[in-house]
C-alpha cells in the first residue's frame, strides 16, 4: 500500500552527528538522518538497537550525549518547550491512569497540551478514530486495541505536526495491528501528519511506511524510500530478506 | 498555574478512587470515633451521675459540700486519636507519597506528561499541592469529627482556646502527615524499583515511629512507674532536678535519641497543645509555644528539607524514565 501522498522535500525531523551513551556502551552512535514532512518513516531495529532511545531523543525525554536534533525547526535541546508543542508521542506499553476514565484521561492530557476546548477536541478526535460510546468506561476494562487507539487519540489532541509511535503494534492481536494500520495511514493522509514509527515488525512496514531506517547496535546502516529498496534488492524475496542482509553485512 | 490546578485535580481525583487509601482513612476515622465516642460518653455519664447525686443530696436536704464537680479535660480525649495519627497516619501519608510516583512509574505515563509543554518542576509542585490538599481534607475531616463528638455526643460546649489548640493539632497534623509523603515521594522518585522504596520507606517508619520513641520512653524513669518514678519514691520536682544532673550524659543521651524522631516531635507539641502532658494543661498558646518552639522548628525543617529535596529530585532524577518490568 502506497500512502505517499502529500510528502515534500522540506525536512521536519533532522539528526546530525547524534549520539547517546550509557556509562561505556553507546545506545547511538553519530546518527545523521533526515525525514521529509508527510513521511511515514518506519524505523526498523533488533531489540536494543537504540530505535527507543533515538525517539526519547527526539520528543526532548532524555538529552544526547554530542550531537544535535531539531524536530518542525526547533532544537531539542534549545528549544524543547517548542517542540514538545508540534509532537504527539505514543510510547511503548504505555497503560495510562487507570482509576480514571477514558475521556477524564483524555481531557486532562488535552489540558496539559495546552488544548483550549478539551470536550470539542476530545469528540473530534474520537469520531476521527471512529470510537463511540467509550468516554465514560474506565480504562482497566479496555482491551490492549482499545487502550491503542485511546493512546493515539491523547496524541493528537493539539494537532500535531509529526507522531512518534515506539512499537505500536506491541501486544496487539491481528484485528488490532490492522485497525492500527488504518489509523496511521488516514492520519497521514488526511490530517498530513508526518509519522516517525518505530517497530520491529517487517510486515508492517511494508504495508504502512513511505521510507525506511535501519538500526544496527546503534548505527543507521540502511535508510530509503520502501519503492527504492525494493527495487534496490529486486532479486530478494521480502522485506525480511533485505533486514537480514543488511544486518549480515555490518 | 492551570496546569498545576489541573495536575492537583487528577492526583485528588485519582487518590480518592484508590481503594487503598480510602480504607485507611475509613479505619483511621472509625477508630478515632470510637476512642472519642467512648471518652465522651464516659464523662457524659459522670457528669449525670454527679448532677443526679447533686439533686438528690439537695432533696434530702444534706449538704453538698463535700461533694466535688468531676474535673474534666475535654481535649485529652485526643490522646488516642494522636497516638492512631502517629502510627496508621504516617502509614496513610506513606502510601499516598509512594502511589504517587509508583503509579505512573509502573503505567509507564511520564513519558506522556514530559513530552507535553510542562517543566517537571511544574508538573511536581501539581502532584504536590492536589496531595497536599487531600492531606488537608483528611485532617479536616478528621478534627471536625472530634470537635462534633466532644460537642454533641459529650455535651461539653468548648471554648474558643481550645478549638485554637484543636486547630492547631491539627495543623502540626497536617505537616507530620505531609512529612511522610514527602519522604515516601522522596525514595520513590529516587529508586529505580518503587517496591524498593516502600521497603525502604517503611524501615525508615518503623525505626522513627515505633523503635526511637520506644528507646525514649522506656530511657525515661518517669516513665517506668504511674505518677513518675520521683513522685513514687516523695521526692519533690525541685530535688528531682538535683539528682538528674548527676545523670546528665544519659539525660543528653536518652534525649538525642527521641532528637532524631519526627513521632516525637510530633507527639510532643500536640500533646503540650492538647494538655495531655499535665503541666501545659490550661496554660496559654504563647507560653506552649515558645516552650515548644523547638518542636515547631523541627518539624518545619523535616517539611521543607524533604519537600525541596523530593521536588529537586524529580526534576533531576533519571530513574523516572527507566521503565519498570
Amino acid at each position: 500500500m502506497k500512502t505517499n501522498i502529500q510528502s515534500s522535500v522540506v525536512p521536519i525531523i533532522v539528526t546530525q552527528e547524534l549520539t547517546k551513551k550509557y556509562d561505556n556502551s553507546i545506545a547511538l552512535d553519530s546518527l545523521c538522518l533526515s525525514i521529509n514532512k508527510g513521511e511515514i518513516f518506519g524505523f526498523l531495529g533488533h531489540n536494543g538497537a537504540g530505535k527507543t532511545t533515538t525517539v526519547s531523543m527526539l520528543t526532548t525525554l532524555i538529552a544526547p550525549t554530542s550531537g544535535s536534533a531539531s524536530v518542525c525547526g526547533f532544537d531539542t535541546q534549545k528549544e524543547s518547550i517548542e517542540v514538545q508543542k508540534c509532537i504527539g508521542y505514543l510510547p511503548e506499553n504505555v497503560k495510562f491512569y487507570d482509576s480514571l476514565t477514558a475521556y477524564e484521561n483524555l481531557e486532562y492530557l488535552a489540558k496539559l497540551s495546552g488544548v483550549k476546548n478539551p470536550k470539542e477536541k476530545i469528540n473530534e478526535v474520537l469520531m476521527f478514530l471512529e470510537f463511540d460510546d467509550v468516554e465514560k468506561k474506565k480504562l482497566g476494562e479496555f482491551s490492549k486495541g482499545m487502550r491503542q487507539r485511546i493512546g493515539i487519540a491523547q496524541a493528537i489532541l493539539h494537532d500535531p505536526e509529526v507522531l512518534f509511535l515506539d512499537e505500536p503494534t506491541s501486544g496487539l492481536d491481528p484485528m488490532g495491528i490492522k485497525n492500527l494500520r488504518k489509523i496511521i495511514i488516514k492520519l497521514n493522509r488526511e490530517k498530513g501528519m508526518t509519522i516517525f514509527m518505530n517497530t520491529h515488525l517487517l510486515s508492517e512496514v511494508a504495508k504502512t511506511c513511505t521510507t525506511i531506517g535501519v538500526l544496527n547496535q546503534g548505527k543507521l546502516i540502511y535508510r530509503d524510500s520502501l519503492v527504492h529498496t525494493m527495487e534496490r534488492f529486486h532479486d530478494e524475496s521480502s522485506l525480511e530478506e533485505i533486514y537480514f542482509t543488511l544486518g549480515d553485512k555490518h | 498555574m492551570d496546569k498545576i490546578f489541573t495536575i492537583a485535580k487528577k492526583e485528588y481525583k485519582d487518590a480518592v478512587r484508590n481503594y487503598v487509601f480510602v480504607t485507611f482513612l475509613a479505619f483511621l476515622i472509625v477508630l478515632t470515633g470510637i476512642s472519642m465516642y467512648v471518652g465522651a460518653l464516659n464523662f457524659h455519664v459522670k457528669v449525670s451521675l454527679f448532677e443526679k447525686t447533686y439533686q438528690a443530696l439537695i432533696a434530702a436536704g444534706q449538704p453538698v459540700s463535700t461533694l466535688t464537680r468531676p474535673e474534666f479535660f475535654p481535649l485529652q480525649l485526643l490522646r488516642a486519636t494522636i497516638e492512631y495519627l502517629e502510627i496508621i497516619g504516617a502509614i496513610l501519608a506513606i502510601s499516598l507519597g509512594y502511589l504517587s510516583i509508583a503509579k505512573e512509574k509502573g503505567n509507564n505515563t511520564l513519558p506522556l506528561i514530559f513530552t507535553r509543554p510542562i517543566t517537571r518542576k511544574k508538573y511536581y509542585l501539581g502532584k504536590l499541592v492536589g496531595n497536599l490538599a487531600l492531606i488537608v481534607s483528611v485532617c479536616a475531616l478528621l478534627f471536625i469529627t472530634i470537635i462534633g463528638i466532644i460537642t454533641f455526643v459529650g455535651g461539653i460546649h468548648l471554648s474558643s482556646l481550645e478549638i485554637a489548640k484543636i486547630l492547631l493539632s491539627a495543623f502540626a497534623t497536617f505537616i507530620y502527615l505531609s512529612i511522610f509523603f514527602l519522604f515516601a515521594a522522596l525514595c520513590t522518585t529516587l529508586m529505580r524499583f518503587p517496591s524498593n522504596a516502600l521497603i525502604l520507606t517503611f524501615v525508615v517508619w518503623l525505626f522513627f515511629v515505633l523503635i526511637v520513641p520506644q528507646i525514649g520512653d522506656t530511657m525515661d524513669t518517669d516513665n517506668q512507674v504511674p505518677g513518675g518514678f520521683f513522685n513514687a519514691i516523695h521526692i519533690d520536682q525541685p530535688q528531682s532536678k538535683i539528682i538528674l544532673q548527676q545523670f546528665t550524659l544519659y539525660e543528653t543521651l536518652r534525649n538525642g535519641i527521641e532528637e532524631t524522631s519526627i513521632t516525637k516531635h510530633y507527639e510532643r507539641l500536640t500533646f503540650a497543645l492538647l494538655g495531655i502532658k499535665d503541666i501545659y494543661n490550661g496554660k496559654s498558646l504563647g507560653y506552649i509555644f515558645l516552650d515548644k518552639v523547638w518542636e515547631v522548628l523541627w518539624l518545619l525543617g523535616f517539611f521543607f528539607t524533604f519537600g525541596t529535596m523530593s521536588l529537586y529530585a524529580f526534576s533531576r532524577s533519571k530513574v523516572l524514565l527507566q521503565k519498570v518490568e
